[in-house]
C-alpha cells in the first residue's frame, strides 16, 4: 500500500508535543539520576571529594 | 483518530512486525548504553561533531534512556505516533553522524549497542546500513494507516 500526503499528514498530526516533552524531560532525569547514583565515572556532576581522616599525632 | 480507515489485514501485520522489532531493538541499545555511560560518551566523542562538551555529555546520558523509553512504548503499544516519531528522528540523526563518519573515513566503533559487541558490528559501514533500515521501518509505520487510535 503506497504512502499518500494524507498519511503524512495524520503521522505528523498524531505525535503530541506535549508526550514528547514529557518523554525528552523523563530521559534527561533519569541520566542526571544515574549520573549522580552510579558508581562509575560520572560524566555531569563533579565526583565527590574522597574523604579526609585526622589522626592526632603521635606522643 | 477513529476516522482513519482501516489498513489491509497484512499491512496491520507487517505494522505490529515493524513495531515490535524497532521496539525490542531500541530496548536493547538503550539499556547496554545505560549500563556504561562513559563508554557511551567516549564512542560519540569519536565522530569528531563540533558541539559544546557539556551538550555531548548531556546526549550520553540522555539518549539510552529516551531509546529505552520510546522502544518500550512501542513494545505496549502506547504512545505509538509520538514514540515513532521520536524513534524515526533519531534513527535519521544516526544515518547523518555514520554517514559523515564513513565519508570521512574515521576509524570509530559506532557505540550504538555499548562495548559488548562484536567489533564488525560496530563499524560504521555496517551500522550505516543497519540505521537506515531503522529509519525506513520507523517512516513506513508512523505512515502507514493505524488499524485503531492508541
Amino acid at each position: 500500500m503506497a504512502t499518500t500526503r494524507d498519511d503524512w499528514k495524520r503521522a505528523v498530526r498524531g505525535v503530541r508535543p506535549g508526550r514528547v516533552a514529557v518523554l525528552l524531560a523523563a530521559a534527561l532525569l533519569a541520566g542526571l539520576v544515574r549520573d549522580w547514583l552510579g558508581s562509575g565515572q560520572r560524566l555531569v556532576f563533579p565526583r565527590p571529594l574522597p574523604e579526609f581522616r585526622t589522626t592526632p599525632p603521635p606522643r | 483518530m477513529t476516522d482513519v480507515p482501516d489498513s489491509p489485514p497484512a499491512a496491520r501485520r507487517g505494522r505490529t512486525l515493524v513495531r515490535w522489532t524497532l521496539g525490542a531493538v531500541f530496548v536493547a541499545a538503550g539499556a547496554l548504553k545505560i549500563v556504561h555511560p562513559a563508554d557511551f560518551y567516549t564512542d560519540i566523542l569519536a565522530y569528531e561533531v563540533p558541539l559544546p562538551d557539556e551538550f555531548m555529555r548531556l546526549v550520553a546520558l540522555t539518549l539510552p534512556w529516551l531509546e529505552v523509553l520510546c522502544g518500550a512504548l512501542l513494545l505496549g503499544n502506547r504512545w505509538v505516533e509520538t514514540a515513532g516519531f521520536l524513534i524515526a528522528g533519531m534513527s535519521l540523526a544516526f544515518v547523518v553522524l555514520l554517514g559523515q563518519a564513513v565519508l570521512r573515513g574515521l576509524d570509530l566503533q559506532c557505540g550504538c549497542f555499548g562495548p559488548a559487541v562484536p567489533g564488525w558490528f560496530d563499524q560504521p559501514p555496517a551500522a550505516l546500513v543497519r540505521a537506515s533500515c531503522l529509519l525506513w521501518g520507523s517512516l513506513w509505520m508512523i505512515s502507514s494507516p493505524p488499524r485503531s487510535a492508541t
